[in-house]
């Protein structure tokens, strides 16, 4: 599977759960939000390996 | 796979914090109900106010402008250039904050840094000797307290959400800051031509902004500012989501008795310095020149020596 992440892109070769792929990143998931297409995704969903996904960061900084 | 709460429909979130998953057409209910319950209960909009919304082209912003317009107030915005050039950062910022007030047909008002200040926000910050996030922050305060007094607003609105507000207290906290931790507040009262200013965001974690954002098809700038790289306040962010993950709903207890049980006493202990009319610009300050003003002459007497040495943007 291929996953956009602030511009860069990981590639995947085994299905795997959406809070298994935040781990790999070393994110958490109380700050991204997984998008396949136009559909938002929740933790315990299942990625497949033809999936392309987005992880949008939804931390910003400078207050 | 989740089921939406209200409706059976398949989550896109589960808010542990709350118990509570909803769908793609739910969740945006939720939130809108959710910030107009903030705004009756902290009593930050009144029937006569004229708002003005601090617009950066973010999500916190461009969400909270839209929410409010969705809840029926009237609210214009201000969108600062701040003069960041480096990945086109204000120019792009700037056309998404044109993009949503087009569709929601409101009124957003413009402002250039340089053109106000002589400088963009990087050469102001360079010659003060103030980290960028700082001078920044005081540029961003003072202009849109000027720009609204000039022009009849009432109250400014500012996109601040829990996870904001929860890093900026644990900042505070560490080094005891007791000035600032007095004046952390959802709701800041009218002062001596400070205008009152509202944060309608504080229930929310950066997610559920971002997820209110997205599922309204609000294009906004998801690159970081370039210049709040390695700002301390990402830092206690991520420390903060991390307790988050294992214990749900402690961003919210920490910040929210930290307003309701801490604030008051500290208010009370120490009182904000007396304001008066800064001696060059007439904006209230607790000195006799206002630091922006001071940052301001910096900036313009020192250009010759700092242009092409050492300036932010380089």
């Amino acid at each position: 599977m291929k996953v956009e992440y602030r511009g860069q892109v990981f590639e995947f070769d085994r299905k795997m759960r959406v809070k298994d792929l935040l781990e790999k990143l070393n994110l958490s998931p109380e700050s991204t939000i997984v998008v396949r297409g136009d559909e938002i995704l929740t933790e315990e969903e299942w990625l497949e390996e033809e999936d392309q996904v987005k992880v949008v960061s939804a931390i910003s900084g400078g207050m | 796979m989740k089921r939406c709460l209200w409706c059976k429909q398949k989550a896109v979130i589960y808010m542990r914090e709350h118990r509570l998953a909803l769908c793609k057409d739910c969740y945006p209910k939720w939130f809108l109900r959710m910030t107009e319950r903030v705004i009756k209960e902290w009593r930050m909009i009144l029937p006569d106010d004229k708002i003005l919304v601090a617009v950066s082209g973010g999500k916190d912003s461009l969400g909270l402008w839209f929410a409010l317009t969705q809840l029926g107030y009237e609210a214009d915005g201000l969108y600062l250039d701040l003069g960041i050039s480096a990945d086109e950062y204000s120019l792009r910022s700037k056309r998404f904050s044109q993009q949503l007030a087009e569709r929601i047909q409101r009124t957003l008002h413009i402002l250039s840094v340089s053109e106000e200040m002589g400088k963009p926000v990087p050469d102001l910050a360079s010659s003060s000797n103030r980290e960028p996030c700082s001078a920044c922050g005081a540029v961003k305060r003072y202009l849109f307290n000027k720009f609204a007094l000039e022009h009849g607003y009432t109250v400014i609105a500012t996109g601040h959400n829990l996870d904001d507000e929860a890093a900026t207290l644990m900042g505070n906290v560490m080094r005891w800051q007791v000035g600032y931790l007095a004046r952390q507040s959802p709701v800041l009262p009218p002062k001596n031509g400070l205008l009152k200013r509202i944060k309608p965001f504080i229930r929310f974690t950066e997610k559920q902004v971002a997820l209110f954002t997205i599922l309204n098809r609000i294009p906004y700038i998801e690159q970081e500012c370039p210049y709040s790289v390695g700002a301390s306040s990402l830092f206690y962010k991520e420390l903060l989501n991390r307790i988050e993950e294992r214990s749900p709903g402690t961003k919210w207890a920490f910040y929210s008795q930290f307003v309701e049980q801490i604030q008051p006493l500290l208010d009370e202990k120490f009182p904000e310095p007396e304001l008066r009319p800064c001696a060059q610009c007439g904006m209230p300050t607790t000195v006799e020149v206002c630091s922006v003003c001071r940052m301001k002459e910096r900036a313009n007497k020192l250009v010759p020596q700092l242009e092409g040495e050492g300036s932010l943007r380089e």
